[in-house]
């Protein structure tokens, strides 16, 4: 992989994106893109195709889950983290069952989130 | 892998282990030290697991498994007798699987002891070892799905402080996947609650990665707390997760165990019995080619072949020591069970019983083994039901209130001798002489005449009594004279000792071998026979006028007394002319017990290694023979049951 690796952050929280953006940052990543919404983040994956996206499970329109697929059904090699809270276990199931590499729990630890990314890009 | 070489290794090895167990168990019971015994019996059971998985010998896998659930459930609390008895139960159906197994039957259920254990350990323990039983009481089927990947089963254990742990598992799994082929999981994470997965799962896996290589990918996963990677093939398809992280560290210990016991006893192999008995059959058939040798080269007289002759048998004497220090066994081997035996005895009658066994090491040719089991089961149970007297009549009468059962075990010359001593009531005279009467054996003279030898003589007879009266009346007899046919059948002698109020000896000598042994070839008129050296104290030479008649009895005087003599042309109704020939005869002193008698014979023909050959079925009631051998000539020679004259 040439250069720094590129993450798509998909939240509906600007918070929440603002942080992790921070976080992935401070290791290195390029954050070359934001989404707010299930389909934006399909739309923004097809548009920006990203090394890793990171994706919320609860959104409104499109949930995190259906975007999960949606990705991989456009690439299968899609490289997705779900950022889940506590209580969303089922979901976050459902999700590496769809094809998430892997998840994070709110609230973030910045150490567990990069050593989820780094390994998920691995 | 072709596991079928590793049978036999695994019956002889998995009843060693179940001994074990019950030799364990049974010492527990006696001194109260759980603790102790906890780890031997999960380390035996554990291993038995182990190698019954090995084998796909699944029922014996399952019915180890629970158990080492149950054993692991009890190392805070003693268990008590119920859970001693369930113990007992469950290695008893062991047992029964193991030879079920040997014997390709796989029709034997013991679900209901599995189901036994099973419900114990979930009324008796903590939530959490319940809930391993759950997890592991379905087996699962692991089946490769290409050839010549290795493949791998991977034990994981996540972090306690993991908050989505099935989603965790999985994610190990999901990694898993992209790097290989995942074949199963133990259990199955993906159908788990949150509430019930505690984070340990298994993973099969085939892979074309090292050991070490996805060790190190899993190790770096988050919230993953452990993990180990062993080689798995198809034949252990059967989960071996453990309970509980402390359990994998038995494991190890276990193993290195195992290892250290390896290394001790590397300077052993492990033989097949079968080739045993063909060494033993091959040195038979020798024996008896020397003997037609050496009567053939006799008749030649010729020096050089002579001299051949000499050195084919002292050879062939060397080869047969070996072959029998090959076929040896230690008494342990058939020892080793009684403890549990005469547990089981006691409780069942009442009593409370200590056993002491000695001479473990001693050893024999194991052709004895099969024939031994019976007559020292005969003579402890009857210790134990008629010698041994209840718990309140021992304190009545000052005794400790425990008693005591001894077996020792010696080796004496040619001979091996068990020894089974009890410190119950002994042998009641009045009571055996009053029994013997009521059944006819003997008349009111007889039992005016009798000393105390003649009543022990009494009850070794066939037909003194029945084992529920006699245990009414006087207390001992039970099958004694089975005991005495049995072991007399073998070429040895039953000698039983009382003393009234303090104890019962009952002795039991046997030739170490029952395939070749010494013996004396010694004829009659013209024919001959063979007396087995073990019983033999002396030959003499007497002259005729030597031997006197005195009431009916032929006599020898002595300097240390006079000795009866048995003449044995009478005795084994030879057709010819009478004792009295004029010429000296051969007199063999035999002792049995404290007994001795003179068995008078023409002559003395001379000593050699015989094959003892069984008479059969059709010959067995036959008093006074206890086999048959083939002389030198081809002709066979009955060999003399020496006990049964004295």
């Amino acid at each position: 992989m040439a250069g720094a690796p590129t993450v798509l952050i998909v939240d509906d929280a600007v918070f929440m994106r603002n942080m992790l953006a921070d976080i992935l940052r401070s290791d290195g990543f390029e954050i070359v893109g934001e989404a707010s919404t299930g389909i934006e983040a399909v739309d923004k994956y097809r548009e920006l195709g990203p090394d890793l996206v990171t994706m919320d499970v609860i959104m409104p329109d499109m949930g995190g889950i259906d975007a999960v697929k949606q990705i991989l059904e456009q690439d299968a090699n899609a490289k997705v983290m779900m950022c889940s809270a506590m209580g969303q276990q089922a979901l976050v199931i459902e999700a590496i069952q769809a094809g998430a590499k892997d998840f994070v729990v709110k609230p973030f630890h910045p150490s567990r989130v990069l050593e989820a990314a780094r390994r998920i890009i691995k | 892998m072709d596991i079928s070489k590793y049978r036999d290794i695994f019956f002889t090895e998995s009843r060693e282990y179940l001994t074990q167990l019950n030799t364990v168990l049974v010492q527990y019971e006696k001194d109260g030290n759980f603790r102790s015994a906890v780890d031997e019996l999960f380390r035996s059971v554990h291993t038995l697991k182990g190698m019954a998985s090995a084998m796909g010998y699944e029922q014996i896998a399952d019915l180890s498994h629970e158990l080492e659930n149950f054993l692991d459930s009890m190392r805070d609390h003693n268990p008590g007798s119920k859970d001693t008895d369930l113990l007992f139960q469950a290695f008893d159906a062991l047992e029964q699987l193991v030879n079920a197994q040997e014997r390709d039957d796989e029709e034997l259920d013991v679900a209901e002891i599995l189901e036994a254990v099973r419900s114990r350990l979930q009324e008796g323990v903590s939530g959490q070892a319940s809930q391993s039983v759950a997890r592991n009481s379905e087996p699962i089927q692991v089946a490769l799905v290409e050839d010549g990947i290795p493949a791998y089963r991977v034990k994981v254990r996540l972090d306690q402080e993991c908050v989505f742990k099935v989603a965790r598992a999985m994610v190990v799994i999901g990694t898993l996947d992209s790097v290989g082929r995942v074949l199963a999981c133990d259990p199955e994470v993906a159908e788990k609650a949150e509430s019930t997965f505690d984070g340990m799962f298994d993973v099969y896996l085939q892979c074309s990665e090292v050991q070490s290589k996805i060790e190190e990918m899993v190790r770096q996963m988050p919230e993953v707390m452990a993990v180990e990677v062993l080689p798995f093939s198809p034949d252990m398809d059967r989960k071996q997760l453990d309970p509980k992280p402390a359990a994998l560290k038995r494991e190890r210990q276990a193993a290195s165990l195992g290892m250290d016991k390896a290394l001790a006893v590397s300077e052993t192999v492990r033989v097949n019995v079968a080739h045993l008995e063909a060494m033993m059959n091959a040195c038979e058939t020798l024996v008896m080619d020397r003997a037609a040798l050496a009567r053939l080269s006799e008749a030649i007289r010729d020096k050089d072949l002579d001299r051949l002759v000499g050195a084919l048998t002292r050879n062939l004497s060397d080869l047969q020591h070996e072959v029998l220090q090959a076929r040896m066994v230690p008494a342990a081997e058939i020892l080793d069970r009684f403890p549990r035996m005469v547990r089981d005895l006691a409780k069942e009658l009442g009593r409370e019983v200590d056993l002491v066994c000695t001479g473990r090491d001693t050893e024999f040719d194991r052709s004895l083994l099969e024939h031994l089991g019976d007559p020292l089961v005969h003579l402890l149970r009857n210790a134990v039901d008629h010698g041994i007297e209840s718990t309140e009549e021992r304190i009545a009468s000052g005794k400790p209130r425990r008693g005591t059962l001894t077996i020792s075990v010696n080796r004496d010359r040619d001979n091996v001798v068990f020894m089974v001593e009890d410190d119950g009531k002994g042998i009641n005279k009045d009571a055996v002489l009053r029994k013997a009467l009521d059944s006819g054996l003997i008349d009111q003279d007889e039992v005016e005449a009798a000393d105390f030898d003649d009543t022990l003589e009494l009850i070794m007879r066939p037909g003194f009594s029945t084992a529920t009266s006699v245990s009414k009346v006087s207390g001992r007899g039970v099958g004694l004279d089975v005991v005495r046919h049995s072991v007399r059948s073998l070429g040895g002698a039953l000698d039983v000792e009382s003393a009234p109020g303090s104890g019962t000896r009952c002795t039991m000598r046997l030739p170490i071998t029952l395939a070749i042994i010494k013996a004396l070839l010694v004829q009659v008129g013209e024919e001959e026979y063979a007396i087995p050296t073990g019983h033999v104290f002396e030959v003499m030479a007497v002259p005729e006028s030597d031997m006197n008649l005195v009431n009916r009895q032929w006599v020898l005087a002595r300097e240390q007394g006079v000795l009866p003599l048995v003449i044995m042309r009478d005795a084994l109704e030879v057709a010819g002319e009478k004792v009295r020939d004029g010429r000296p005869k051969t007199v063999v002193v035999v002792s049995v017990g404290s007994r001795r008698s003179g068995l008078v014979f023409d002559r003395l023909l001379e000593q050699q290694d015989i094959v003892v050959k069984g008479l059969g079925d059709l010959l067995r009631p036959v008093e006074g023979f206890t086999g048959v051998t083939i002389g030198g000539d081809g002709r066979p020679i009955l060999i003399l049951d020496v006990t049964s004259f004295v």
